[in-house]
């Protein structure tokens, strides 16, 4: 499964960026998704930092109270007061709790595993994660990544880009994937979302799965989310995810964006 | 906010410098984000950091870029996005007192149909890290991520409770000095709430924070000295059945803080 989850690709800088502030910021990602003890050491090994670098950052960190030094182990991960850093502000109104229950509904009922996933660089993270009670397909959770380009989610999210913004990303894909021929399953997922507003993926996370994607139309963050299902390929070949999978991604769609327009409708800011 | 940032900033000692002061007030620039609140102007997040707009605008585009907020196509603003969602979820999925917590919480909810949080100090706030609804319960605004005020709700008076006697002072000295009628009352709050846990080992607290909202709570040793705190949340405004919630939910809760106490100090 890691193979799957990748790294924190570094987008593009902004001109005026605060240099140490970026560096915390890659710091703090490290230990994303699931905390992992990491050593000074390993961190600047994922961050490419000069060590010393990361070892101020580490120190000032935890002095501030989001990492936590581990004696033990002479390693640091992730303070409670992180979750300070925006997680319950954007937990209250997020589109994510607007569409957890629609999805869990419809991962019940059809007993498969859905996904809301936001592209960030080279990948598409899993913001919400439901599965059905049978649903054994891919391993994935709140927090994981997966490589933008294998995912259905990610060939949805690159076929509602603008021609410009889309020449852009695949470049940088291009680079980030050299030996993945790229251009060929993004013109097909774009072809398939524009003749049905979904796209299917065979096998192209994991051998024995099936993926059908489609991004969520959103006033609050347009074009951000893309809502994703996976299914067993012995169970639904392509054709049955295109004739039975699709619509009912797509109705899901629907009712959590009309859930979202009446949520707006009704003063969300 | 400016008293803030500048108590922060005392912190750095003789290692502060320009730099880390950012990181610092990166790290302020997301706290700034309430619940409730999408998108916030430049010029506001300036405002509460007490910064001049164009460092903040810096800071801002720095934790876009690395997308821990987003900019608002058309408006001179930012909302958070993916990677503050991200951090939060590792911190929460990432830890043994919140994994052992959640199904002790879950049971105290349903049996008493509330809403139960699981809540750590964060600065001058109790940090909400865990809330499970009990079946049959209405809306409840807190959540993983909420911060309620140490000064004016149980699970701050209950973490108080466990704190050597000089931090129950830094709390509780200006709040007695303070010309603040409103002060006072909090302050006599807290040491009701002192009293009630010596002799009931809970306490309770009700419209303080917010009006018609309640709390009834208990501390939660843990391992090195630490405390947390596990409440449960009702909106009973008649006094009688605030008084019978409190009662009934006693045992249970202090029951409940055994149980997390026994679980998270398991190998």
């Amino acid at each position: 499964m890691n193979d799957t989850l990748g790294t924190f690709p570094r987008a593009a800088a902004p001109s005026d960026e605060i240099r140490v502030l970026a560096r915390g910021l890659a710091l703090l990602k490290a230990f994303c998704p699931r905390n992992t003890v990491r050593s000074n050491g390993e961190l600047a090994r994922m961050t490419e930092l000069p060590k010393a670098t990361v070892s101020r950052l580490t120190a000032t960190l935890t002095r501030l109270g989001y990492l936590e030094y581990l004696d033990e182990s002479a390693s640091y991960r992730l303070a409670h007061a992180a979750v300070a850093l925006g997680f319950g502000a954007l937990s209250t109104q997020d589109i994510r709790v607007r569409a957890r229950e629609h999805m869990q509904r419809f991962a019940d009922d059809n007993d498969l595993v859905v996904v809301l996933a936001v592209r960030e660089g080279n990948v598409m993270v899993c913001h919400e994660v439901c599965r059905g009670r049978g649903a054994l397909t891919i391993r994935v959770t709140a927090g994981s990544r997966l490589k933008l380009p294998r995912s259905a989610m990610g060939r949805a999210w690159m076929a509602t880009l603008a021609p410009a913004r889309h020449a852009a990303v695949l470049r940088e894909l291009e680079q980030a994937f050299p030996d993945d021929p790229l251009r060929p399953a993004l013109d097909e997922a774009a072809a398939e979302i524009a003749r049905s507003r979904f796209c299917v993926t065979v096998g192209s996370l994991e051998p024995d799965v099936n993926s059908v994607a489609t991004p969520i139309d959103s006033a609050q963050s347009p074009g951000a989310y893309v809502l994703g299902c996976s299914v067993p390929a012995f169970r639904y070949p392509r054709e049955r995810c295109v004739a039975e999978i699709g619509p009912l991604l797509l109705g899901l769609r629907d009712r959590i964006e009309a859930d979202l327009e009446a949520a707006n409708g009704a003063g969300g800011s | 906010m400016r008293k803030r940032i500048q108590a922060l900033d005392a912190t750095n000692g003789d290692e502060g410098n320009r730099g880390i002061d950012s990181l610092q007030r990166g790290m302020e620039a997301l706290r700034c984000f309430q619940p409730g609140e999408n998108a916030l102007t430049v010029a506001e997040i300036a405002r509460r950091l007490a910064l001049p707009r164009t460092t903040t605008r810096r800071l801002l585009n720095t934790l876009a870029a690395h997308d821990f907020l987003f900019s608002v196509p058309d408006r001179d603003a930012f909302r958070l996005h993916v990677a503050s969602f991200v951090l939060g979820q590792a911190v929460l999925s990432g830890s043994e007192l919140v994994s052992r917590s959640t199904p002790v919480l879950q049971w105290l909810a349903n049996r008493h149909a509330l809403h139960c949080l699981l809540c750590v100090r964060d600065r001058g706030d109790m940090l909400v890290l865990a809330h499970q609804a009990g079946s049959g319960t209405t809306h409840c605004p807190l959540r993983a991520g909420s911060r309620l005020p140490i000064a004016r709700t149980a699970p701050g008076h209950a973490w108080l409770w466990t704190q050597p006697v000089a931090t129950q002072g830094e709390w509780l000295t200006p709040l007695r000095a303070s010309a603040n009628p409103a002060e006072h009352t909090h302050a006599a709050a807290i040491y009701q709430a002192f009293h009630d846990l010596v002799q009931g080992g809970t306490c309770a607290s009700f419209g303080e924070w917010r009006s018609g909202v309640g709390f009834i709570a208990a501390p939660v040793a843990l391992a090195g000295g630490d405390s947390a705190v596990i409440a449960g949340v009702h909106t009973s405004t008649a006094p009688h059945e605030r008084r019978h919630i409190e009662h009934e939910c006693a045992a249970a809760l202090l029951q409940a803080a055994g149980t997390i106490r026994r679980e998270v100090r398991r190998p």
